[in-house]
């Protein structure tokens, strides 16, 4: 995590100092590499993150399915830093169509 | 872990805290910028169209991400940041130009070791009233 990161993240959320500068990356890096939606987010938070943290992050897929018609796919990742304590567990549901979506929300 | 609150100040159905947004197309714009190089259909009215909305709409995300460093950090301290959880499901979209109220209210105390796990409902709404999300969180207080 480098110092800049956090001085951007830290002033678009107008805080001092962010907590989970992480979060952002975590999300765009490793969870939008396929093109799905939102659906639900969990997220248990154990050390904050400070820069010059070496972090790797490992997930995986805990759950296909589908409800009401539409495919969901929930991903699990943790965070660890460099001495092995664990920063962060993110659980995510998401929903594979897109369309499913834009079918819906026609309000948009 | 350092606790600021004592859970005896903290009462079932108390509000513990809330927090306006202005969801600007600048801070959509922002939020973006910082998570990601790549145009997707949060940033981009084109990437919006291919994936069949009429134009981009806020990250789910970005509850969260208020929540974890606007609402709660200043109430629950190391509480939160060591020990919090906040699950969210998104139930409507958020535009730009929205105000939305972020909020915190205590819905259970539960005992945890010498200390005690405070629940809360999370709730996100526009000033017409309309929820975006359903959701809870919850955080450590002393004693």
């Amino acid at each position: 995590m480098d110092q800049e990161t956090v001085e951007r993240y830290s002033k678009l959320m107008g805080v001092e100092t962010a907590i989970y500068a992480n979060m952002p990356a975590r999300i765009a890096d490793v969870l939008r590499t396929t093109p799905t939606a939102n659906a639900r987010m969990m997220l248990e938070l154990f050390e904050p993150i400070r820069a010059g943290d070496i972090c790797t992050l490992s997930g995986s897929v805990i759950a296909l399915y589908v409800r009401r018609g539409k495919p969901y796919a929930t991903y699990q990742v943790e965070t660890r830093r460099s001495d092995g304590v664990l920063m962060d567990r993110l659980r995510k549901t998401v929903i594979l169509s897109r369309k499913e979506l834009a079918d819906k929300w026609t309000f948009l | 872990v350092d606790l600021p609150v004592d859970a005896k100040s903290l009462a079932i159905g108390q509000r513990v805290s809330e927090y306006t947004i202005n969801y600007s197309a600048d801070h959509i714009q922002g939020y973006e910028t910082a998570i990601s190089t790549r145009e997707n259909f949060h940033n981009s009215s084109e990437k919006a169209r291919e994936s069949g909305f009429a134009q981009p709409f806020a990250s789910g995300t970005m509850i969260v991400a208020h929540t974890i460093e606007n609402l709660l950090p200043g109430i629950f301290g190391e509480g939160w940041t060591k020990a919090g959880s906040v699950n969210a499901a998104f139930i409507r979209p958020i535009l730009a130009g929205s105000r939305v109220l972020l909020a915190a209210d205590i819905v259970a105390k539960l005992p945890r070791g010498d200390d005690t796990l405070i629940v809360m409902q999370l709730s996100a709404s526009l000033p017409s009233g309309e929820q975006l999300i359903a959701g809870s969180a919850s955080a450590i207080a002393r004693g």
